[in-house]
């Protein structure tokens, strides 16, 4: 069994064998379109991260795949298959509920001081009811309001992209998630992400 | 039946450049004149000195193109100007311009956004169909694909521009603005790569803290080396966007457009993301990747054909206008 279930940007997504069990290797091969200094850094770096936080998000009470093995000479994580489908195909499917525990992943991710720093659609899976958190080679440490808001404008603006029409009742349920588990900073966290979405080039509503 | 040509005229004035263009139904520029503002070395765009610049080279401009085209005002079907994005003392020359003449010669009168412009004059020159766009200039620095009829963003800049981050960078070198064609060029000499911050977040990202580090060791290093650092980091940011767009949209063609398309060096790294994606990259020919009246008569022409136009007391101005505001008629 090899199957390459996903060529991302930054990482190809493999279902394959590992221990006699089915396990997915994401490995970050190189990218030419990148000077060799750049590109080694950045594969390093971002394998070690989401090892470690693929770790500490689980920890913190987000369901994320089990890690099995990391091999930093050739950049690849092994982890845990999880089947399932993702949050973007379900939207695809008209179904929106799930973003109410999207909301609750992130905000319990923020109260650990976890923020994930790729909250697409596509890198939320759920799995027999489960939501699972996947990619976290973007993450970060910190308890940061700005950092979190980022976040949570992220997924805004994925959502608003891929169901403009459905967008304003998605978006709603998502922060009813986020605020049943945000800390004290919840609401600053809200505001801030409105703060980031006008700082955007040619935004109005700051200066009319 | 053979529709009629129409034939538009279009005014740029959003920033630097005050240019006009002469454009058919056919997709034919007929003739394209500008004249660009250059402040001094090391200083950016001025705004009221920008304005200034353009009232004077405003009739001179716009009589070589009617000239070249053979036309007269009369001539024309409608006047198109850019009405935003822009800097407000040079947006308001382009349609004090377009004004008087549409209520002259009794034209209709177009406002159109000047990113569109550059995207769709982009669709037009390279001949992609449904691609999605890299904007990448001094005003702009998004990645945005068509849907239910109008451009949406994918992901884009947090804070500055690259335009701006190339300037700014340029200007503490004392650099004549805009800096790009010197920048690509101390940059091709360059060989040691200086680590530099890599910042994108999801689908964004954010230039500002790269160009504080790099203007922080300026004289600590070779100027080439400093500028192939500033460069390949943020083109490498653009790509692994662009990429993420093109995997996650699953479309097959990549458009560039903006000043900063002109660039050699980020077609080359594109070129390489097409590949990995399986896409074509497509890139505007170099004299219309940035400002120009085409763009504007071209988008102005599109909207007229859909019956879209203003009369000249309601030619508005708006400085801020983001691309994702505009309906887009003639893409589903």
């Amino acid at each position: 069994m090899e199957k390459l279930i996903k060529k991302g940007a930054e990482a190809e997504i493999w279902l394959r064998r590992w221990m006699g069990i089915p396990a997915i290797y994401k490995v970050r091969r190189s990218r030419k379109y990148m000077i060799p200094e750049l590109d080694k850094l950045l594969r390093r770096q971002r394998t070690i991260k989401e090892a470690k936080m693929l770790v500490e998000a689980r920890k913190s009470g987000v369901f994320t795949p089990t890690l099995y093995f990391v091999n930093l000479t050739d950049s690849t994580i092994i982890m845990e298959y999880v089947r399932g489908r993702s949050m973007r195909l379900l939207l695809k499917e008209g179904i929106d509920k799930p973003c109410f525990e999207l909301g609750r992943a992130l905000a319990t991710l923020h109260s650990k001081g976890i923020v994930h720093g790729d909250p697409t659609t596509s890198n939320f899976i759920l799995s027999d009811g489960k939501l699972y958190a996947i990619d976290f080679g973007l993450s970060l440490h910190s308890s940061d309001v700005e950092d979190k808001a980022v976040d949570i404008h992220l997924v805004k603006e994925i959502l608003s992209a891929d169901i403009p029409e459905r967008f304003e009742e998605a978006f709603k349920l998502l922060l009813e998630g986020y605020a049943s588990v945000a800390e004290r900073d919840g609401g600053d966290v809200i505001k801030r992400a409105k703060t980031i979405e006008l700082r955007g080039r040619y935004a109005r509503g700051q200066w009319g | 039946m053979q529709a009629r040509q129409i034939t538009v005229l279009g005014i740029e004035s959003t920033a630097h450049t005050f240019g006009a263009a002469i454009v058919t139904s056919e997709g034919r520029i007929v003739s394209d004149v500008k004249e660009v503002y250059r402040g001094a070395n090391g200083s950016g765009i001025h705004p009221a000195e920008a304005s200034q610049h353009h009232a004077k080279h405003a009739a001179r401009v716009l009589k070589e193109t009617l000239n070249k085209a053979g036309l007269s005002l009369g001539d024309v079907d409608a006047i198109s100007y850019s009405a935003g994005p822009g800097l407000g003392p040079c947006l308001r020359v382009g349609a004090v311009v377009a004004r008087s003449l549409s209520s002259y010669f009794s034209k209709p009168l177009v406002p159109v956004n000047h990113a569109v412009g550059h995207i769709e004059l982009g669709c037009l020159l390279s001949g992609a169909s449904d691609p999605v766009c890299l904007l990448v200039s001094g005003g702009h620095t998004a990645l945005l694909s068509s849907r239910k009829g109008r451009w949406r963003f994918f992901g884009e800049t947090l804070d500055i521009t690259v335009g701006q981050l190339f300037d700014q960078f340029g200007r503490a070198l004392n650099l004549p603005s805009p800096c790009g064609a010197e920048i690509e060029k101390l940059a091709h000499k360059g060989k040691k790569y200086v680590s530099l911050p890599f910042t994108v977040k999801g689908n964004d990202m954010s230039f500002s803290g790269l160009l504080t580090s790099a203007k922080r060791i300026i004289g600590r290093y070779d100027v080439e080396d400093l500028a192939y650092s500033l460069q390949e980091t943020s083109f490498s940011m653009l790509c692994e966007v662009t990429e993420r767009a093109l995997a996650f949209t699953e479309r097959k063609e990549l458009l560039v457009v903006g000043g900063v398309a002109a660039n050699r060096r980020l077609s080359e790294m594109l070129e390489e993301v097409c590949k990995r994606q399986e896409a074509t990259l497509f890139v505007p020919p170099a004299d219309f990747s940035g400002d120009c009246g085409s763009q504007i008569g071209w988008v102005g022409l599109r909207h007229f054909q859909h019956g879209f136009s203003v009369k000249p007391e309601d030619g508005f101005v708006k400085q801020r206008w983001r691309v994702d505001e505009v309906q887009i008629p003639w893409r589903s």
